[in-house]
C-alpha cells in the first residue's frame, strides 16, 4: 500500500522535471550548487589560489621577503637558479635521489608484506594495526625518536657495534655526508611504507578469490599467480600510488629539516629546504618563490606524463 | 610406505609456509614496535638513565624498569597540558568547520550539474596537490599577517580548513547516492540543505568518519604552520611545543618522549578502531 501513492508522487515529480521553468534551472543549475561551494571555496581562494598566485608573481621580483620594497625583475631568478646557483644543481640530484629511493624500497617492502598478510586467516587484523601505527605519528616525534636511536654512541649502531664486536656500525649516521640523505629517507620510510602496505592490501583483499582458484586449476605458481593475478588486481591504487609518491618526492621537506636541515655541508638540501632557507632565513623571498614554481613544474610535469600514458591508451 | 610418506610431506609444507610467514611479519612488526617501545619505555625513566641499558644494549631498554612519571610531571608543570587542549581545540574546530565546507562543496560537486563544475575541481584539487606548500606559505603567511592574524586562533584555524582530500572523498560518496533517496526527499518539499543533513548525512557514516579522522589527524600533527603562524606560549600546539624542547631542553630525553608518547597515543587510539573506513576511503579515492 505505501509504495503505490510514493510512485504516483514520483511520476507527478519528473513532469514537473520535464516542465521546468528557466526560474527553476537557474536555482537548480546555478543558485544552489554555487552557495553549496561558496565557503569552501572562499577559504580556498583565501588560502591558496591568492598565495599561489602571489608566489608566481614573487618569483619575477627581488623581494626580500620581507617589507614592501619589490622590483619586477623578470626572469632573472629563474636564469640564477638554472644557469648560475651550483647548489640548485646538487639540491635537484638529491630530490631525483630521493624520488628513486621512495618509488622503490617502502613499494617492494609494502608489496612483500601485503602480499604474506593477505594470506594469513588468524591476527591478520592486528599485524595491520601495528604496521600501521608509524604512519598515524608526526613528523615531530618520528624524528624525535630515531635521532636517539641513530646516535653514535647510544643508539642501534653502537649496539650493533658491541652485540656483534664489528666496528662502523656505530657512526653518526644524520652526521656525516654520505649518509644523511639515505638515513632521513629511511627513517620518513619507517613512517611511510605501512601505510602503502595497508592500501595494497586493502586492493588485494578486493581481488575476487574465483581468480586465485581459476590460476591453481590452471597450475600457476606462487609467482606466477602474484604476476598474473595479484598485481593486476592492485594495478589501479599502485599506479596511482606511484605518481602522487613521486610528486611528493619534489615537495619533501619535513623530515629533512627536522632531522638535518638540508646538512650536513649541504649533502642533505633538496629544493624544499633551500627554498625555506632563501625565503625565511637568508630574506630572498623573490628567489625562494621561483624555487617554489620550479617544485611545481616539475610536479605538474609528472602529473603530464601520467596523464599522457592514459590517453596513449595506457590503463593507468 | 608410499602412502605413508605422501601424508607425512603435506603437513610439514603446510606448517612450514605458514611459519615462514608469520615469522616475516614479526620480524617486520619488530621494526616498528621496537623503537615505540624504547621510547615508551625511555618516557618513564628517570633522565640520567635513559640511554643505560641502550648501549651496552639489553632487554631492559625496551622496559621502563626504573619506573617514574618523572617526565610526565615536568612536562605539564611546564605547561603542556594547555598546549595539549589547544591542539584538541583545533582540531575538534577543523574537523566540524572545515568538515561542514568541505561536505557542502563535496555535495554540489558530486550531485549538481552546473557549468564550469569540472574545471573548478580540478583547480581546487590540483592546486593543493601541485603546490609546495612553503610557495604558498610565505605569501599567506604575509596575508595572515596583513589582516592582523598573526598569534590568532583564526590564522591558526581557516588555512587548516580547506582539505582537497576530504572534498574527493564527500564528492565520491554523494555522487554514488540514489537519485530517487534525494527525489523522494525533495518531493514532499525538502530543501537541498534539508536532503543534505536529514537524507544524505544520515546514510553516510563511512566517509564521515573517514574525513573527520583525516581533518583530525592533519591537525594533530600539524607543526610547521602553526610554528610560523602563532608562536606565542598561549596558542602553542602539541608538535610546536615539542620540537621547542628539542633546542630548549636539549639533554631532557625523557621529556623529549614523553611528550612524543602523548602526541602519539592520540591519532593511534583513533584511528586502530576506524581503520576500515579510514583506508576504503583512501583506496576509493585512489581508484577514481
Amino acid at each position: 500500500m505505501a509504495t503505490i501513492p510514493q510512485k504516483k508522487i514520483a511520476t507527478g515529480f519528473l513532469d514537473r522535471l520535464t516542465d521546468e521553468t528557466w526560474r527553476y534551472k537557474f536555482t537548480r543549475n546555478v543558485l544552489i550548487p554555487w552557495l553549496f561551494i561558496l565557503p569552501l571555496l572562499s577559504i580556498h581562494v583565501f588560502v591558496v589560489a591568492i598565495p599561489a598566485v602571489q608566489g608566481i608573481y614573487m618569483s619575477l621580483t627581488d623581494w626580500s621577503g620581507v617589507g614592501r620594497n619589490v622590483e619586477f625583475i623578470g626572469l632573472a631568478n629563474y636564469q640564477e637558479l638554472l644557469f648560475e646557483d651550483e647548489t640548485f644543481g646538487k639540491s635537484l640530484t638529491n630530490n631525483f635521489i630521493w624520488m628513486a629511493f621512495f618509488l622503490t624500497v617502502p613499494f617492494i617492502l609494502a608489496l612483500f608484506c601485503a602480499t604474506l598478510l593477505s594470506q594469513i586467516k588468524r591476527g591478520g587484523m592486528a599485524y595491520r594495526s601495528m604496521l600501521f601505527i608509524p604512519y598515524v605519528l608526526a613528523s615531530v616525534v618520528t624524528t624525535a625518536i630515531w635521532r636517539n636511536l641513530l646516535s653514535p654512541r647510544k643508539g642501534i649502531g653502537a649496539a650493533m657495534a658491541n652485540l656483534t664486536g664489528i666496528e662502523g656500525f656505530d657512526i653518526a649516521y644524520l652526521g656525516r655526508s654520505e649518509t644523511a640523505l639515505l638515513s632521513i629517507a629511511f627513517i620518513d620510510n619507517w613512517h611511510f611504507w605501512g601505510f602503502l602496505m595497508i592500501l595494497f592490501l586493502a586492493a588485494m583483499q578486493a581481488i575476487p578469490p574465483v581468480l586465485y582458484d581459476a590460476a591453481k586449476i590452471d597450475g600457476a605458481n606462487r609467482w606466477q599467480e602474484f604476476r598474473h593475478v595479484t598485481l593486476p588486481g592492485i594495478r589501479p591504487i599502485f599506479l596511482f600510488m606511484f605518481m602522487m609518491v613521486a610528486i611528493w618526492s619534489f615537495l619533501a621537506f619535513d623530515y629533512i629539516w627536522l632531522l638535518t636541515q638540508g646538512g650536513p655541508g649541504g649533502s642533505s638540501e633538496v629544493i624544499a629546504t633551500q627554498l625555506y632557507k632563501n625565503a625565511f632565513l637568508r630574506f630572498e623571498g623573490g628567489y625562494g618563490a621561483a624555487q617554489g614554481v620550479v617544485i611545481s613544474i616539475f610536479a605538474g610535469f609528472i602529473i603530464m606524463i601520467f596523464v599522457t600514458l592514459r590517453r596513449r591508451g595506457w590503463d593507468i | 610406505m608410499i602412502g605413508q610418506a605422501r601424508r607425512n610431506r603435506k603437513p610439514l609444507r603446510a606448517y612450514l609456509q605458514p611459519a615462514l610467514v608469520y615469522f616475516m611479519l614479526i620480524i617486520g612488526v619488530l621494526i616498528v614496535v621496537i623503537p615505540l617501545m624504547w621510547a615508551l619505555a625511555a618516557s618513564f625513566t628517570p633522565n640520567h638513565k635513559v640511554f643505560e641499558y641502550a648501549y651496552p644494549f639489553s632487554w631492559r631498554a625496551l622496559l621502563p624498569v626504573d619506573f617514574t612519571l618523572e617526565a610526565y610531571d615536568n612536562l605539564f608543570a611546564r605547561g603542556f597540558g594547555r598546549a595539549v587542549g589547544n591542539t584538541f581545540f583545533l582540531a575538534f574546530v577543523t574537523v566540524f568547520v572545515g568538515g561542514a565546507a568541505n561536505a557542502l562543496a563535496g555535495f554540489a560537486f558530486g550531485r549538481f550539474e552546473f557549468r564550469g563544475k569540472n574545471a573548478l575541481f580540478m583547480t581546487i584539487v590540483m592546486l593543493t596537490f601541485l603546490v609546495p606548500i612553503d610557495l604558498t606559505a610565505i605569501p599567506r603567511f604575509i596575508l595572515i599577517e596583513n589582516i592582523g592574524w598573526i598569534n590568532t586562533w583564526q590564522g591558526l584555524l581557516v588555512p587548516g580548513f580547506a582539505n582537497s582530500l576530504v572534498i574527493f572523498l564527500f564528492r565520491q560518496f554523494f555522487a554514488e547516492i540514489p537519485q530517487e533517496l534525494i527525489d523522494a526527499a525533495r518531493v514532499d518539499g525538502a530543501t537541498w540543505l534539508r536532503v543534505l543533513l536529514s537524507i544524505v548525512l544520515p546514510i553516510s557514516k563511512p566517509v564521515l568518519v573517514a574525513a573527520g579522522l583525516l581533518m583530525f589527524i592533519s591537525q594533530w600533527n600539524s607543526f610547521f604552520w602553526p610554528l610560523l603562524v602563532a608562536p606565542r606560549q598561549e596558542l602553542r600546539v602539541i608538535q610546536v611545543e615539542i620540537s621547542l624542547a628539542v633546542g630548549q631542553y636539549g639533554t631532557v630525553w625523557n621529556e623529549l618522549l614523553a611528550g612524543s608518547m602523548i602526541a602519539a597515543i592520540v591519532p593511534i587510539l583513533l584511528v586502530m578502531p576506524f581503520q576500515r573506513y579510514y583506508v576504503q576511503a583512501i583506496t576509493g579515492t585512489g581508484l577514481e
